[in-house]
């Protein structure tokens, strides 16, 4: 939560000062987060490999802890593509790149206003940034708030499939609490497969 | 995107290469720091945007809609497939 309340912080921060006239247009280029962004995605990359995820996911591989990731990447992304006819100003692939963040709102919100930037111009590009992160922080109050009653409803799974990449760190203790502690492997492989997942899916959408 | 794609792939590759070397594991423990200062940039681009600021409380009710249809989607599948296995097991 302490992290939660920083992101949104310092998001707001950013919003504030561009608000401003601190900082001009000619002052900041885009090129500066796209760097930046380059720098993440290059961190993200050596902590999957440094990290030996990839040889526990390898030794945990069976037909039900594939299961999860599997299900949650379709249902998510069927119904994100169902629901973009209820709004016009988003089509189907950009309701399809804003659900493949699975939770992982800061990789998913960059990479989705620096994808866009260049096909649909600053503007709209920010404002699916935006969508992007905020979409994905509800996504995990939504894991959290509602963990007891998805376990009811849809079994022991639904929890981690909830949780989507946080399933493996902030996630973990809520899926312990009402699933029972069996469901941390299948959390670890659950959020790992998909951490790995995001961004390939969220490149692949947002640059259709 | 395929410089992004080829930048992930290349940095698992290195990292499953050098667990071992220190400078890059203390590089790669810092992604908080990143991660703040491009949602900090982010933060400046919406900003500038006049058009977007003033659009917050609808951007708002959107995402929220995203996310709850995406996590029904998930939750709803992974149950019927769950039930379906668990069934196919017995």
């Amino acid at each position: 939560m302490k992290w939660i309340l920083t992101v949104v912080a310092v998001f707001c921060a950013g919003i504030l000062i561009g608000m401003s006239d601190i900082v001009t247009s000619e002052w900041y280029s885009s090129d500066i987060s796209t760097i930046i962004l380059y720098i993440l995605v290059v961190q993200v990359g050596l902590g999957i490999g440094m990290s030996g995820n990839l040889t526990k996911i390898v030794k945990n591989l069976n037909l039900s802890t594939l299961l999860i990731p599997v299900s949650t990447v379709v249902g998510t992304i069927a119904l994100a593509a169902a629901l973009s006819f209820a709004f016009s100003d988003l089509s189907v692939s950009d309701c399809m790149a804003l659900g493949s963040g699975f939770g992982y709102y800061s990789l998913s919100s960059v990479l989705i206003s620096e994808i866009k930037e260049p096909l649909v111009g600053a503007q709209k590009a920010a404002e699916l940034g935006m969508l992007a992160l905020l979409a994905n922080i509800f996504r995990e109050l939504i894991a959290i708030g509602f963990a007891p009653y998805f376990k009811k409803t849809f079994g022991k799974f639904a929890t981690v499939s909830a949780a989507g990449v946080t399933s493996m760190d902030v996630l973990l203790p809520t899926i312990v609490k009402h699933s029972g502690k069996e469901m941390v492997p299948a959390a670890l492989v659950n959020g790992i497969a998909l951490e790995i997942v995001t961004p390939l899916l969220v490149c692949y959408f947002a640059s259709l | 995107m395929l410089i992004i794609l080829s930048l992930l792939f290349g940095s698992i590759a290195i990292g499953c290469l050098c667990k071992n070397i220190q400078p890059l594991k203390v590089f790669s423990d810092k992604v908080s720091i990143t991660i703040l200062l491009l949602l900090f940039t982010l933060g400046l681009s919406v900003g500038m945007q006049d058009a977007v600021v003033g659009n917050i409380l609808n951007l708002g009710f959107t995402a929220f809609a995203i996310a709850a249809v995406c996590v029904a989607g998930s939750v709803v599948l992974t149950g019927c497939l769950s039930r379906f296995a668990e069934r196919r097991r017995k």
